[in-house]
């Protein structure tokens, strides 16, 4: 064994020497700068569920209980139930329908009011041939609110001023997260989310 | 080869200490603050660079491969219990990773070596080796670092991976057999036959 490990000897110092191939210098921090890259990237394009189930995960107490993940979950589920019931208590329990927001005076573009009704004004309206503005297609978005069509409340013919162009952009940008893309600006409307 | 006057210590372990512990910047990145889980990226990189690289003898795939491992670990830092080190931890995502993509990889790729440290001229063990071995002598530094590298990507990953972390590394054996799931003995019985490999490889270089 000893005659063994004689002969590797020199093969080991070989070996060491490697340790001196470096990658170039600045590497770490062109590094960093790709990773922060991709995160955005990344975050933009994982649907809606995904990123609240993430948030859910992170208001969990730590540690928790590995061999229980979905009593876990359930609970969280519970949190963020409570937490939007109380959301929704807090804003009255009324919604404006679609003829009010239509009949307010301030400019679409302006309305910094909660875009949750204005997404279901947009989403009736997709039914109708518009241009759809090009958005990024990194971006995915998964809507719960799927059953509009069914509802006689969003059977209005939409607003003169909420034009074709200007509500499929909206259309885009009230459902999508908004975030500063390397072509597009971002316009982030604060929306009564727990989130 | 480059004039690398930053990386002046063939030891990739001499990153710049962090003035928190990693348990602190662990917490602070479970926390929401991505300033943290940079600062793990700047002390870990080199290391987990010299790993990935001396798998893929490729800068290109090592590049990407780490930037997967990093954003595994990110998405993956709530699970981390502090059951082991960070850095074990870290680094046995990062050798699951590596070992995955070799095998997609397969055997089609190309080297893309990176250059060697200038310091090595001053490395006292390269001095007594090009001293004592007139092969080594002969031969210019970047065709040996051709030949390592040739000769490497020969073994089996599994042999490569015991000689990386062992031979280039420097990690202890008890260590390694935590990372890679098996005995001591298995560690030691791996690193042996890569020897015998190797040798028959390099033996042009030896004296």
């Amino acid at each position: 064994m000893k005659e063994r490990e004689e002969d590797f000897t020199q093969l080991q110092t070989l070996l060491r020497l490697k340790r001196y191939e470096t990658p170039p210098p600045g590497n770490v921090e062109t590094f960093l700068y790709e990773f922060h890259r991709r995160q955005r990237a990344e975050l933009v394009r994982r649907p809606l569920w995904r990123i609240a189930l993430d948030r859910l995960e992170n208001l969990l107490p730590t540690p928790v209980p590995t061999a229980s993940p979905r009593l876990a979950y359930a609970g969280a589920c519970v949190v963020a139930l409570s937490l939007a019931g109380v959301g929704v208590l807090s804003h009255g329990g009324s919604k404006p329908t679609v003829a009010q927001v239509l009949s307010n005076n301030a400019p679409a573009s302006q309305n910094a009011a909660p875009a949750r009704n204005e997404n279901r004004v947009a989403a009736a309206n997709r039914r109708a041939p518009i241009n759809l503005a090009p958005s990024s297609a990194s971006v995915r978005f998964v809507d719960a609110d799927n059953d509009l069509d069914s509802d006689p409340r969003f059977s209005t013919v939409p607003s003169p001023r909420l034009n074709a162009a200007a509500t499929t952009r909206r259309d885009d940008n009230a459902l999508r997260p908004r975030y500063v893309l390397e072509s597009q600006p971002a316009r982030y409307e604060p929306r009564s989310s727990t989130f | 080869m480059s004039t690398n006057a930053a990386a002046a210590a063939p030891d990739h372990d001499n990153a710049p200490p962090s003035e928190e512990s990693d348990a602190q910047l662990i917490e602070r990145t479970k926390a929401g603050d991505p300033s943290a889980f940079d600062t793990l990226i700047r002390k870990y990189h080199p290391r987990l660079y010299g790993m990935v690289y001396n798998m893929t003898s490729n800068h290109e795939d090592t590049n990407d491969l780490l930037q997967d491992i990093f954003a595994k670990a990110y998405r993956s830092v709530n699970g981390f219990r502090g059951q082991s080190s960070f850095y074990t931890w870290l680094y046995t995502i990062g050798v699951n990773m590596t070992i995955n993509f070799l095998k997609k990889r397969g055997r089609r790729f190309q080297l893309s070596l990176d250059d060697v440290d200038s310091n090595i001229q001053n490395d006292k063990e390269f001095l007594e080796l090009t001293a004592s071995s007139d092969p080594v002598r002969e031969t210019n530094l970047s065709e040996l670092q051709k030949r390592l590298n040739e000769a490497m990507q020969k073994l089996s990953q599994e042999h490569r991976m015991v000689v990386t972390m062992f031979d280039i590394q420097g990690m202890p054996h008890a260590e390694i057999s935590k990372i890679l799931g098996v005995s001591e003995g298995t560690v030691r019985s791996r690193l042996f036959y890569a020897h015998r490999q190797l040798q028959n490889y390099l033996e042009e270089f030896r004296k």
